[in-house]
């Protein structure tokens, strides 16, 4: 029986450590030869207690039993001038496990694994170069298949460039050899969530796809029950047999010894859930474990069947980190060009004078301008092409987070490039200009390193301008390269041409059209491959702010037709909303060879236009007013300094102010308040304002601030969250208003005094809780006692217009007033300022109607009593760690964090000019926020959550102490007053009903770096970044505590009424509710510290205020009922 | 009619569907639900809702 036979009938058994059992051996220095530490020298020393080793595995019920071979390769064992023994050691090692194998192989068949460790350099760093880890790897595969290895096992793993050499190495000598072995890879993602080198999970997944191996995994770094994470994200996406082998948990250092104390049993339930639960085939152990560990292991797992897997299939390409999928949405995926010497003059420059560290400035601002990847060409006419690639590829590899697109003629330089790359690249490109021979040749670079191609519609004919040939060249290339090479289609990417347009040529009149179709025709006739695009040719003769129109649209014409990718300057594409009727026109027109004229025609169109707000240049026809005007509007700092001090000449510096910037800044409130215009850019614009002040400051004179009207700003007490309050901050203090911002959870008294200090003009009190709205009003009546009544702005999510203009506005003899946006504040003060604020007299008084609307009285909600009460995975907490960010990610509500937190409203656009927006601005700058916060840390995911044994006493929820059955401590909950007077202690069994229920408590945070640099940005004045950033950390934690919900629920086994994925969970399509203090169901904050009690999260670094609420300001808490009529209601 | 989305916490008016329970028939479009209708899941008033 082969191994892969083997392998598709049921779970595969490996062995545990080596090293561990060698410890134990103890050997003499006779022994090591000298050589102490290399335990490969063991297998000629030592043979038959290595055997032992093997044997006691086999005993223990291992399938298969992996070689004494882990750091057998010539680099390692040179360290013990050992070179010259490579492959004797790995044949001997493997002829010694072949024999212990044979003496167990009557009551099942056993395998022999040959190891093969990652050595001690990592290449993707520069530490060794691929072809010496090629050659030092070869030897040793030549070893193993002497010694009749039945699979070899690349293990260990911690950079993809060394997986690919080794993998290139073994195939090497298995075709020396003529034979045909099985190779499997396990890697070890670090506790940080990635590989040594720092690529995440997901780009091995991606980047070994095209190698031919049976089986991936995860093994050694930590113990089974930190590796969940990653054994699912595998056996999601991994398209064959999943293993595992943990180690026996972390080492711990007892008496200066490090010793593994993982519980063999528990061991072995996880890696029992993970075959039954996740689909792993292979199990077995690493650093720590024994004999005994794959032992009750086996008895474990022997009867077990893998649960049914339906990986995802995603055509992809990666960075040395990341994976990025190929299917961008929207479409296309954005190949950046300008790291391109035939592109761009400014990249030729550089390169020309070795300025290595600019070429990866353009790089990374491509990255910043929202390419997905990266064009790289050095080639230039009397230089090395090879070493140029060398220098800028190892560079860019390291600091610029993008897939890289080798494009090159040249087979060599290919290959050396992909020499330097760990990821999955793209070679750029395949053509047949040259005969069938050199796109062979091609093929198979591509294949030994794993690249994808992008395939040029051109023959020994030339490039193809018809359709037909368009496809037909694609076909002949897709039959070379998927059937003689077996390349995947998707990492076919055809290129259909484009011509320009703007040359006047009879001939390439319908060239746009041809490209269309033949784009449409190769999608339709060639199932599976992608189609990319160099876009700028389509306009090349053409006048520059004429070519950023026509390529914008011929970009989108040809998303439309099936275009995947497209090679482009990121930065000037424009999102179609942005062009007017007219310009769209005469572009599409030229595409389409519409009109006898249609050439000269678009060029007059675009010559006519002028102040072209893509080309900066044209601006000088404004006068300098509408230039300083403009620039508030759009939110552009560049060249505000010299347009201010400009102005000075003619104008006092509050004259400006006055009469430029505060107007300029009410255009921003006007366009922000017809809808015109999101929050964002309000801010943008109010950082310029804010700027252009810090210019014109040194030429005032001591403003004279009693003349100034004024407010005093707080979150009232009790409430943590500032950043409502600080938009008005911003928005006031910009407007030319004088703002005394107190801060968070602010004493009324506090506020009183410093409004009697400054002698403020108006209170602005702001808060987020509900129980807010309560103090606001509370606050209000502490005024009326201390007969201060200036006019009040109340803002707040809690709060609705009714609330105030009913319940707070009577309160006082002036006006109160409901912000519902910081517009609306500004829109008060100014009427403060004018003496035109009114007191609403009568405050028409409406009939609010009961927010439950009272359940018809006779029929009260009956609470089920006949529910199965799930099983518990465990009793009490547990700290979760190692959450991948992009996992938090995945549940976040895009469209509340987007019009919710980040205030980009649809509001009066159309549906298809806010998808622009949101396609063309929104989702490029969360995409570029999202991979911030990756690179530098700034959200940390992490969460305690756990079990607890509970039941119900009339409105108190009982927790007991899992141990001992006494109670900890009781929840109090309140009942409603109305119909159908639920409370939460409704759904839990009560106590005296002899079944004891069980309740789960979670607390999820993305940590104190979050809460930092939220204050750093506002305190930097950079006011669109901070709310970006502010809204991007709540929602993740947000998202954090759906997840951890969700784990819960899985943990429960009670994910059988689940949606389909965050969009239903949001409205609690799921068994049972997540109820967190401070909201309607449960109000009283107080409550929380009970759940700091039971799960002590000072663990993940969160404290407790004064005033109930969580530090950092970016944490959830919960407790989860799993009773399915729990859901939220309003007590 | 077209659906609205609550800007705070994702749920989505839809006017087939309406809320019948708070005060919304179906058929109801959201420009007719009651001014102090709230979203029935975390009950942020109708201001905070933005058209899909
Ligand atoms: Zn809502």
């Amino acid at each position: 029986m082969t191994f892969k036979e083997r392998l598709n009938q049921g779970v595969v058994l490996f062995d545990g450590a080596m090293g561990t059992q060698i410890h134990e051996l103890n050997p003499t220095m006779e022994e090591w030869d000298h050589k102490e530490g290399c335990s490969e020298i063991l297998n000629l020393t030592i043979p038959e207690k290595i055997k032992n080793i093997h044997k006691a595995y086999l005993h223990a019920g291992a399938d298969v039993i992996e070689t004494n071979t882990f750091g057998a390769n010539q680099i390692v064992l040179d360290e013990y001038g050992l070179k010259n023994k490579v492959r004797e050691i790995n044949r001997v090692a493997a002829e010694l496990a072949q024999s212990a194998a044979s003496e167990f192989s009557s009551s099942k068949p056993r395998f022999v694994a040959g190891s093969i460790g990652p050595g001690t350099k990592l290449a993707s760093l520069g530490q060794i170069s691929f072809d010496a880890l090629h050659r030092s790897y070869f030897e040793q595969a030549m070893g193993l298949i002497d010694g009749k290895v039945d699979l070899f096992l690349v293990e260990t793993c911690q950079d993809p460039l060394q997986i690919k050499a080794a993998l290139i190495a073994i195939m090497d000598a298995q075709v020396q050899q003529q034979v045909s072995i099985p190779m499997a890879v396990t890697v070890t993602v670090e506790t940080t969530g990635t590989l040594l080198v720092g690529s995440e999970l997901q780009v091995i997944i991606t980047a070994l796809k095209p190698y031919p191996i049976v089986a991936l995994g995860i093994n050694c770094a930590t113990g089974p029950d930190k590796m969940h994470p990653y054994i699912s994200q595998l056996c999601e996406y991994f398209d064959g047999p999943v293993m595992v082998q943990p180690n026996a948990g972390l080492p711990q250092n007892l008496n200066g010894q490090l010793t593994y104390t993982f519980d063999k049993n528990i061991f072995a339930d996880i890696l029992a859930s993970f075959i039954e639960k996740d689909g792993v085939s292979i199990v077995g152990g690493c650093c720590g474990t024994t004999p005994e560990f794959i032992n009750t292991v086996h008895h474990r797992v022997a009867k077990l069947s893998p649960a049914k897997r339906t990986p995802q299939k995603q055509a992809a390409i990666t960075s040395l980190y990341t994976s990025v999928l190929m299917d961008q949405d929207p479409a296309p995926f954005f190949v950046g060009e300008r790291t391109n010497t035939n592109g761009s003059r400014a990249f030729k420059e550089l390169l020309l004078e070795n300025q290595w560290d600019k070429v990866v400035d353009i790089a990374r601002e491509q990255m910043e301008t929202g390419a997905h990847g990266l064009d790289l060409c050095v080639a230039f006419a009397g230089r090395d092409e090879i070493s140029d690639m060398a220098e800028a590829a190892t560079r860019i590899i390291k600091n610029v987070n993008l897939p890289l697109f080798f494009d090159s003629t040249q087979l060599d330089v290919m290959e050396h490039s992909l020499k330097l790359y760990g990821g999955k690249a793209v070679i750029n490109s395949i053509n047949l200009e040259n005969g069938e021979e050199r796109a062979h040749e091609i093929c198979r670079i591509a294949k030994r390193y794993g690249a994808a191609l992008v395939a040029l519609t051109i023959d020994e004919k030339g490039m193809a301008l018809e359709v037909d040939r368009k496809i037909s060249i694609a076909k002949r290339i897709y039959d070379i390269a998927v059937n003689n090479h077996g390349i995947a289609p998707e990492d076919l990417i055809f290129d259909a041409l484009t011509f320009t347009l703007g040359s006047g040529d009879e001939s390439l009149k319908t060239a746009g059209i041809n490209t269309l179709e033949g784009i449409r025709g190769i999608k339709e006739n060639i199932p599976g491959v992608k189609t990319i695009l160099g876009l700028s040719n389509i306009s090349f003769g053409l006048k520059a702010s004429s070519r950023v129109f026509l390529n914008s649209v011929f970009l989108a014409e040809a998303v439309k037709s099936g275009l995947d990718m497209a090679i482009v300057d990121v930065k000037k594409i424009l999102p179609l909303y942005k062009l007017d009727e007219k310009d769209l026109q005469f572009c599409l027109d030229l595409i389409y060879n519409r009109g006898d004229n249609i050439l000269f025609d678009f060029i007059n169109h675009f010559d006519a236009k002028s102040g072209d707000f893509v080309q900066e240049e044209n601006k000088e026809e404004l006068s300098l007013e509408e230039k300083i005007r403009k620039n508030i509007v759009q939110g552009k700092r560049t060249g505000m300094n010299d347009l201010l001090l400009e102005a000075l000449k003619t104008r006092s510096p509050l004259g400006i102010i006055n009469e430029l910037l505060i107007p300029a800044m009410k255009i921003v409130g006007e366009l922000f308040g017809s809808g015109k215009m999101q929050l964002p850019f309000v801010l943008q614009s109010a950082e310029v304002m804010k700027s252009s002040v810090d210019i014109l400051e040194p030429y005032m004179e001591k403003t004279d601030e009693e003349s100034q009207t004024s407010i005093v700003l707080a979150t009232v007490r009790g409430d943590v969250h500032d950043i409502g309050k600080n938009l008005v901050d911003i928005i006031l203090s910009n407007n030319g208003f004088k703002v005394h911002n107190l801060g968070i959870k602010c004493e009324i008294d506090t506020i009183l005094d410093k409004v009697e200090e400054v002698k403020a003009h108006a209170i602005g009190m702001s808060g987020l809780l509900v129980k807010s709205s309560v103090i606001m009003k509370e606050n209000l009546e502490e005024m009326k006692r201390r007969n201060i009544e200036i006019p009040v702005l109340l803002g707040g999510a809690a709060l609705t217009k009714n609330y105030v203009d009913e319940t707070c506005a009577p309160v006082l003899n002036s006006p109160v007033i409901y912000c519902m946006d910081a517009f609306k504040g500004l829109e008060a003060m100014n009427a403060i300022k004018d003496g035109t604020l009114k007191l609403a007299k009568d405050p028409v008084k409406t009939k609010t109607k009961p927010l439950i609307a009272p359940v018809k009285d006779e029929a009260p909600i009956i609470i089920s009593r006949n529910i199965d009460i799930p099983q518990v995975p465990f009793w009490g907490s547990r700290v979760l760690e190692n959450i991948s960010l992009d996992e938090v990610f995945e549940y976040i509500t895009e469209e509340v964090l987007f019009r919710g937190r980040w205030g980009y409203r649809r509001g009066a656009a159309t549906k298809d000019e806010y998808d622009d927006l949101i396609n063309n601005t929104v989702r490029p700058e969360y995409e570029k926020l999202k991979i911030r916060c990756k690179n530098q840390g700034l959200l940390q995911p992490k969460a305690v959550y756990g079990y607890w044994p509970c039941n119900s006493e009339n409105n108190d929820v009982i927790i007991f102490k899992p141990e001992t059955n006494k109670e900890i401590l009781r929840f109090n909950f309140p009942r409603q007053n109305i119909a159908p007077h639920l409370c939460i202690s409704d759904f839990f069994y009560p106590v005296d009903s002899g079944k004891r229920d069980i309740i789960a408590f979670q607390l999820a945070t993305v940590g104190e770096k979050a809460s930092e640099t939220s204050q750093e940005l506002y305190k930097s004045n950079v006011y669109k970044d901070y709310l970006l950033f502010h809204g991007l950390s709540v929602e993740a934690a947000e998202a954090l505590a759906e997840l951890n919900h969700l784990i819960i629920r899985k943990e429960l086994n009670i994910i059988e009424e689940d949606g389909k994925g965050i969009s239903d969970f949001v409205v609690q399509k799921y068994r049972g509710s997540r109820y967190s203090f401070g909201y309607p169901a449960c109000p009283d904050l107080k409550e929380n510290r009970k759940i700091f009690d039971l799960l002590e999260p000072e663990r993940i670094g969160v404290r407790i205020s004064d005033e109930d609420q969580m530090i950092p300001e970016q944490t959830t808490s919960a407790f989860v009922v799993h009773h399915p009529q729990a859901k939220y209601f309003r007590v | 009619m077209e659906k609205w989305i609550c800007t705070n916490c994702g749920y989505i008016y839809d006017p087939e569907i309406g809320d019948p329970e708070n005060g919304a028939p179906a058929k109801t479009p959201f420009e007719d639900v009651p001014k102090d209708w709230v979203c029935p899941v975390c009950y942020v008033g109708k201001d905070l809702f933005d058209p899909l």
